[in-house]
């Protein structure tokens, strides 16, 4: 792993060498010396990004941990997208965080950028769906967030609620009993704990988007236990492709669900009451 | 001049990849995208089966069969041990595309995504360590995913490929797990196998579909295309064959337990079982072709449990045939569809029943047809016990009573329908080229000769 000097040093040298590139840049025409300026500063970006990731590593351990189990039961509790997406965003920061104390910031970042995409393409195929789901009648997400149906949702949110509890505590107990060999027992903790809440999820979830959630939970504590394994870029690399490919699988599922074949097979009594 | 020894096993990944993209280049055109895929695959498997046991040289360029290739430090290398079942599975490739191409398009991403799947699969048979095999299962678990939705059915087919990404993701750290307590481990014996064989028991279990409560065979089967179901089925069940005969041969404390085996046999005998009871009962052509498929995953499992009698190559043979049997019974399937004929009524061709009816007799293992070869070099391996031939010969007859039941109704208004199909040409061509090959590889199995590979 590299250290945060070494970063520091590395990013300074690119400083140092973007001035130099800058005055060379003058006299170059003005439209290259833009492209040019362009692509330093989205460099630079880069490499404050990659601060930022290695700053939120430097938090305590109870902090990051927190808002992953936080996420991830806010995906197992809440089954509306609205919420469920920006906490799967949340997830992704923790997980990067806790990932850069073992592996190459730049590969952390490389599979953070693959979990925010993977959050866009989902987000904008959930719309989709929620549009054609809206046009055949049945109501949209955020209808179901400002109106809840208070003769379901709560029997439903405190069901969801007591078994992501018994899970949680069945994968610490599990962390304990039988910690994975050579992985420190913060990884092990996450992986456990994200793999028996994203089993959790498929287990109780009806539509696909909430399904591919589940499944993108345990990619992540495949992740998190791979990496500590083998710490390498490929590894990093590969995972963040899979990350996206599985994304692309689910949003593709998403929107062909949200058609009105889907739809219009199950009543919009019956269909309300399963994404309550 | 002097020659350029290349690795092939970057070819198994790099050819089906290749010809996928090409694929898609020319969708519109569906015998080429057929073509194309089928000699790829044609390709790769003539490569495989070559009968010189290490090298073929193309020209200046030497490709070595057994030489290491690295790439971002893992090592892609053809075993020994599994060279015939990757010939295996890319010769029912070959029979799977060029069946296919007969039909008229299955959507713009069918052969893409078939080929793609194919690719990264076999780079999971090649891969070293295999440790990385299981990332390879979860890429094509998403493209599976995406290749049985690809047209935009039902909720059904959703459902299906949903459980088919979910079925690869929960055997991914399964694999995983089990890898990394068996490099953990200097010997693994006795009770400190048991735990990685559960793990690996079960990881197959779920790429099988053999789990029952949560299988993705049978949503699939309900409103995906009939070809579509038969890709999955060829390519998936032939490499989880695949993949388990490498485990077989590569993992010495995988081959000795007692456990494994037993779970295979048992697993094997409870679906034959199921399907019998099941089978002729089916009302709809899709609940047969779900039966078709476990009953192949039961043979499938039996096939590796007694793969110490059985020679490697009558597997491979298997391996090939089932894809052809999948292929034509798909074919069939895709062309029964009813046609308004000029006086009003429904009717439907009477060449695509008999192919239907002929692949579903294959598959059963009725005698002169492909599948008996398939079950006879089963049913060799099984000496002393009688109860699993009469097993799976009840499945197989439960299968045709359930495929005959669906075609008795169909036969009656069959009458001129052909003639109505304004693709009838390629149509009877197609028919005739499955029929020939399914009872002509049945009584001359020496055909399909894999075994020249054999080391």
């Amino acid at each position: 792993m590299r250290s945060l000097g070494d970063r520091s040093d590395t990013s300074d040298t690119c400083a140092a060498s973007n001035t130099s590139d800058s005055s060379n840049s003058q006299t170059t025409t003005p439209a290259a010396s833009a492209a040019v300026n362009a692509l330093l500063q989205s460099s630079l970006s880069v490499f404050e990004l990659i601060r930022l990731i290695e700053r939120l590593s430097q938090f305590a351990v109870v902090p990051l941990l927190a808002v992953l189990v936080i996420s991830a039961l806010a995906i197992t509790v809440v089954h509306n997208w609205r919420v469920a997406l920006p906490a799967m965003v949340a997830h992704y920061v923790a997980v990067a965080a806790l990932l850069v104390r073992v592996i190459d910031p730049t590969v952390v970042l490389i599979q953070l950028l693959a979990g925010g995409l993977t959050c866009i393409a989902l987000g904008l195929a959930a719309l989709g769906a929620d549009n054609a789901q809206r046009a055949a009648g049945a109501p949209s997400a955020a209808q179901r967030l400002a109106q809840p149906n208070w003769t379901q949702v709560p029997a439903q949110l405190t069901l969801r609620a007591l078994a992501a509890l018994l899970t949680g505590t069945a994968a610490i107990g599990a962390s304990i009993r039988f910690p994975l060999p050579s992985v420190p027992p913060l990884f092990t903790l996450s992986a456990y704990v994200l793999f028996s809440l994203g089993v959790l999820i498929i287990a109780t979830s009806f539509e696909v988007l909430n399904i591919g959630l589940g499944v993108l939970l345990m990619l992540s504590a495949f992740e998190i236990a791979f990496i500590s394994l083998e710490p390498s870029v490929s590894v990093g690399i590969l995972l963040g492709t899979i990350t996206l490919l599985v994304g692309t699988a689910v949003s593709f599922l998403t929107l062909a669900e949200g058609g009105k074949e889907s739809v219009s097979s199950m009543p919009a009594a019956e269909l309300s009451e399963s994404r309550a | 001049m002097t020659s350029l020894t290349l690795s092939a096993a970057p070819l198994l990944v790099v050819l089906p990849l290749a010809a996928g993209a090409l694929t898609f280049l020319v969708r519109r055109w569906s015998w080429a995208e057929g073509a194309i895929a089928a000699v790829a695959c044609a390709l790769v498997a003539s490569l495989l089966a070559a009968p010189t046991a290490a090298t073929v040289h193309l020209g200046v360029i030497t490709l070595s069969l057994d030489a290491p290739f690295v790439v971002l430090g893992r090592t892609l290398q053809i075993d020994a041990s599994n060279r015939l079942a990757l010939a295996g599975l890319f010769s029912g490739a070959v029979f799977l595309f060029a069946l296919s191409s007969a039909l008229p398009r299955q959507g713009d991403f069918f052969y893409p995504l078939a080929l793609g799947m194919l690719g990264t699969l076999a780079a999971g048979l090649v891969v070293r360590p295999l440790l990385f095999a299981a990332l390879a299962i979860e890429v094509a678990a998403a493209l599976g995913a995406l290749l049985i939705q690809a047209n935009r059915l039902g909720a059904r087919s959703t459902q299906g490929a949903a459980r088919y990404l979910v079925s690869g993701t929960l055997a991914m750290p399964t694999f995983f797990l089990a890898f990394w307590l068996a490099d953990r481990a200097p010997t693994l014996e006795g009770e400190a196998a048991t735990l990685p064989v559960v793990l690996l028991v079960l990881g197959s279990g779920l790429l099988f579909g053999a789990i029952p409560l949560y299988s993705w065979l049978h949503a699939a089967a309900q409103e995906s295309p009939p070809m579509v179901v038969a890709a999955i089925g060829a390519i998936a069940l032939g490499f989880s064959q695949a993949w388990l005969l490498r485990l077989w041969s590569v993992l010495d404390w995988l081959r000795a337990s007692a456990l494994a085996q037993e779970v295979l046999l048992v697993g094997a005998q409870a679906i034959w079982v199921g399907v019998a009871l099941i089978a002729w009962a089916q009302r709809s052509w899709s609940r047969v072709l779900a039966c078709v498929l476990f009953l192949e995953v039961a043979n499938a499992l039996w096939s590796v449990a007694t793969s110490g009698a059985t020679p490697l190559a009558a597997t491979v043979f298997g391996i090939a045939a089932r894809s052809l049997m999948l292929s034509a019974l798909g074919l069939g399937l895709s062309y029964l569809r009813p046609v308004r004929r000029a006086d009003g009524t429904i009717g439907y061709a009477c060449s695509s029943l008999l192919l239907v009816l002929t692949s579903v007799m294959a598959l059963a293992g009725l005698p002169g047809t492909v599948g008996f070869v398939e079950r006879w070099l089963l049913v060799r391996a099984i000496e002393s016990s009688v109860e699993p031939i009469g097993l799976m010969a009840l499945a197989g007859v439960s299968l045709f009573a359930g495929a005959l039941r669906n075609a008795l109704p169909l036969l009656r208004c069959a009458e001129n329908a052909e003639q109505a199909q304004h693709d009838a040409h390629i149509m009877r061509l197609a028919v005739a080229a499955a029929l020939v090959l399914l009872i002509g590889l049945g009584l001359w199995p020496s055909l399909l000769s894999l075994g020249a590979a054999a080391p």
